[in-house]
């Protein structure tokens, strides 16, 4: 303590605390978090996943379709009409034009809902993977 | 011209003032770090089945089919009647028989989505990349 105030006191007519080290680190952490920013459109709902042992992480997601266990398709926390998953795909595609596609199906929900989504996903030019969701381990 | 005199004339003062570039830095950097969504999914592909050019071979490539019914059951190849935890042994065995074999799973348009995901699981665990189609409605 007494060793400080005296530096701050010898050097009180020279300049503040030297900031370029924090400067750094400050940028460093603002340019991580830029690259890294990718605005998911979360669906709102919860699901109750499937489980799986052949799950691999999903990289770069940025479209979440949800559907329900009783067949209800949600995106971006509005309920969507199988007709029109392909235009509200196409929507958030222009939005956000890289990135992968992941179907949260309830475990209980058809098996035809789970296709044709997949298949309206695909339609709306997601040309990467399509996959659907499992519980995490 | 003006500049480099000023500079000289502060040669025993401080550099440039960065508070106000900290300041911003700092607000885009807390708006970052606030919407920053760590979104940690884990799933499986999904492939569908795709049509091959017609001249490329002229014989198709041996099928497994996995029929998944509504009732949970799986019919393979339309001949017999199996537990969906049982499809790995029964790929392992095709893909055994038949090393540049195709799976096909086929599901019915009323089948649970869990014993459809089930069934690709247990395909992915045999080796193979199955193509999930829709069965059409009878």
């Amino acid at each position: 303590m007494l060793k400080r105030s005296k530096r701050v006191t010898q050097s009180s007519n020279e300049e503040d605390v030297n900031v370029t080290p924090l400067l750094d680190i400050v940028f460093i952490m603002l340019i991580f978090f830029i690259v890294t920013a990718t605005f998911i459109k979360e669906p709102g709902v919860k699901v109750e996943r499937p489980d799986a042992v052949s799950a691999q992480d999903q990289k770069l997601v940025s479209i979440l379709v949800a559907i329900t266990n009783n067949n209800e398709i949600w995106i971006n926390r509005e309920q969507v009409p199988l007709e029109s998953v392909r235009a509200t795909v196409e929507r958030l595609r222009r939005e956000n034009p890289r990135g992968s596609a992941v179907l949260q199906t309830d475990g209980s929900a058809h098996t035809r809902y789970m296709i044709e989504v997949l298949q309206a996903i695909r339609a709306a030019g997601v040309s990467e993977t399509v996959a659907v969701s499992t519980k995490p381990r | 011209m003006a500049r480099a005199r000023r500079v000289t004339s502060q040669q025993g003062d401080a550099e440039v003032n960065i508070t106000p570039l900290l300041d911003i830095v700092f607000i885009l950097l807390i708006f970052f770090i606030v919407t920053a969504t760590f979104l940690q999914e884990e799933g499986i592909g999904l492939t569908s089945p795709e049509e091959n050019p017609p001249e490329q071979q002229t014989k198709p490539p041996p099928t497994l089919t996995l029929s998944v019914q509504a009732d949970g059951f799986v019919r393979v190849d339309n001949i017999r009647l199996i537990d969906p935890r049982s499809v790995k042994l029964v790929v392992e065995e095709f893909t055994a028989r038949e090393p540049r074999g195709v799976v096909l799973v086929s599901a019915a348009p009323l089948a649970k989505a869990a014993i459809t995901v089930l069934v690709l699981d247990e395909t992915r665990q045999a080796g193979v990349e199955p193509a999930v189609a829709l069965q059409k409605a009878q």
